[in-house]
């Protein structure tokens, strides 16, 4: 199967430092040189060339951290998937994480045009002790007709295994069409979802109350859910009605566990 | 050889001893918000949970259970186990779920003399899985030799009833109006134990982010009458 994209990335720690050791690209992704926010602690910045995914696209990540690297990922502007006529679009990406790595994985929301069909599998394989911090967000393109919710389907499932034990399965699955969207239990009344997962052991007894603490400015504008994981990881669902909603929502929890790990705030966005 | 009938029951009773009394998994933060508040909120909202989260975790995990026992591959069963406890994500729907399993476990194999209950209580007891109240239905149904598409109705049954006596007390709602929501959900019952049979084995627990909120947020609702 031919892809319209791909991309890998592997970090190693040197001296302190932490290089992109690896990187391999082609087609429609490409990442930028990293940048350092932090000293010793690059970003990447991925992008996709072609300006929006359409039927058929399949897309490939995978990232690599070795022992001790320190690395954030993040992408240039949204994803946007468009009609998806005969085939859905097919987006998957592994993630192994080595002993006392720390991976951040903040990408832009996902927005599904009308007749737009997606699906994402995300896989996490980290050793026990290694930081994960992973994101993300959907919302429904503008539409003709000016209503949400004009894509067919968005499906997104996310698997954590630690020490090859799975922890968390996270399988969303959002069809308009199949009973009222916006009702009681699915999006009750918002137009986006965003997800964050937590695993670290820099998470300690407590979390919750900073969590919430967090949260509480945004009692208003978003409707939030935060949850222990069973290995003592952090769940979180966020419902919004708009996107800088739940990105802010991401950066303060991002920056939350920066502060962890003895890093400065950034504001990654750019726009 | 035990009616089927008969002995499912004596496992949908609200006098079985499953714990599930405790669990309202989610539906009192709505009650609790004012969203769920009289027999028609709560109905419609019984036909979503029912629909989807029912539908593609309890209904599909009951089939899926009950083939791979036919087919005598408990690992398949075991394996399941594992998946159903991590897409659980709230910390009081998973707790709650393998509460009510491991009892449901222990219940089941002192009530019946089956190797496969037996075998499934003792990987619980050993922590190689956690347990699953869909699991012992299905093992239980299929010591009973009962039909598998019923074992899911009669499951989904006694998920169904026992959220709608929580209601009652919970809303609350006069006893009548359980009833007649519990007569009134039969149709959607059979609906759904039929469509279990054309999912796909990878829509297994599809889940709505407004009920996963929901389930978080009852953690931290300050009056409560359920564990979830």
């Amino acid at each position: 199967m031919s892809m319209t994209g791909t991309l890998r990335l592997k970090a190693v720690c040197r001296d302190e430092k932490t290089v992109v050791a690896d990187t391999y690209f082609d087609g429609a992704f490409k990442v930028a040189r990293p940048v350092y926010f932090q000293e010793n602690e690059p970003t990447v910045y991925s992008l996709h060339v072609g300006g929006g995914y359409v039927g058929g696209d399949r897309y490939h990540t995978d990232v690599v951290l070795e022992e001790n690297a320190r690395l954030t990922l993040t992408t240039q502007s949204a994803a946007k998937v468009y009609k998806t006529p005969d085939e859905p679009v097919y987006q998957s990406m592994n993630i192994q994480l080595a002993k006392n790595s720390v991976f951040l994985y903040m990408p832009d929301p996902l927005i599904a045009y009308e007749q737009a069909r997606f699906q994402q599998e995300t896989v996490i394989r980290m050793e026990k002790g290694a930081t994960l911090l992973y994101s993300d967000s959907m919302t429904p393109g503008w539409s003709k007709s000016g209503r949400p919710f004009r894509y067919e389907w968005i499906r997104s499932r996310v698997k954590i295994y630690e020490d090859g034990v799975l922890q968390a399965y996270d399988h969303l699955f959002l069809k308009p069409d199949a009973g009222d969207l916006l009702s009681l239990m699915q999006m009750e009344g918002c137009t986006h979802v965003g997800s964050l997962f937590i695993v670290s052991p820099l998470l300690q007894a407590g979390w919750k109350e900073e969590v919430g603490d967090l949260f509480q400015s945004y009692s208003e504008q978003a409707r939030i859910g935060f949850s222990e994981l069973k290995n003592g990881g952090c769940t979180i669902r966020i419902l919004a009605n708009a996107s800088h909603v739940i990105e802010e929502i991401v950066l303060q929890c991002t920056n939350w566990m920066r502060g962890k790990l003895n890093q400065e705030a950034v504001a990654l966005r750019k726009y | 050889m035990i009616n089927p009938m008969l002995s499912f029951m004596q496992l949908c009773d609200s006098n079985f001893p499953s714990g599930a009394f405790s669990h309202s998994f989610g539906l009192e933060t709505y009650i609790y918000e004012g969203s769920i508040y009289d027999a028609g909120t709560f109905e419609a909202a019984m036909r979503m949970y029912m629909s989807n989260q029912m539908a593609y975790t309890d209904a599909l995990a009951c089939r899926l259970a009950y083939e791979a026992i036919e087919q005598e591959q408990f690992g398949r069963v075991i394996e399941l186990d594992i998946l159903l406890l991590a897409l659980s994500l709230p910390k009081e729907t998973r707790e709650g779920t393998r509460r009510i399993g491991e009892r449901m476990a222990k219940l089941c194999m002192d009530l019946y003399d089956s190797p496969l209950i037996r075998q499934y209580y003792e990987a619980i007891r050993r922590k190689e899985v956690s347990g699953h109240p869909s699991i012992v239905f299905a093992l239980a149904a299929h010591h009973l030799q009962a039909d598998k598409t019923e074992a899911i109705a009669a499951h989904l049954f006694s998920g169904v009833h026992s959220l709608i006596q929580n209601a009652v007390r919970a809303i609350p709602l006069g006893q009548t109006d359980g009833q007649r929501i519990l007569l009134s959900l039969q149709p959607l019952i059979q609906e759904i134990a039929d469509r279990a049979e054309q999912m796909a084995e990878d829509e297994l627990g599809m889940s709505m982010p407004g009920l996963e909120v929901a389930q978080m947020r009852h953690e931290q609702l300050p009056v409560r009458l359920f564990m979830s």
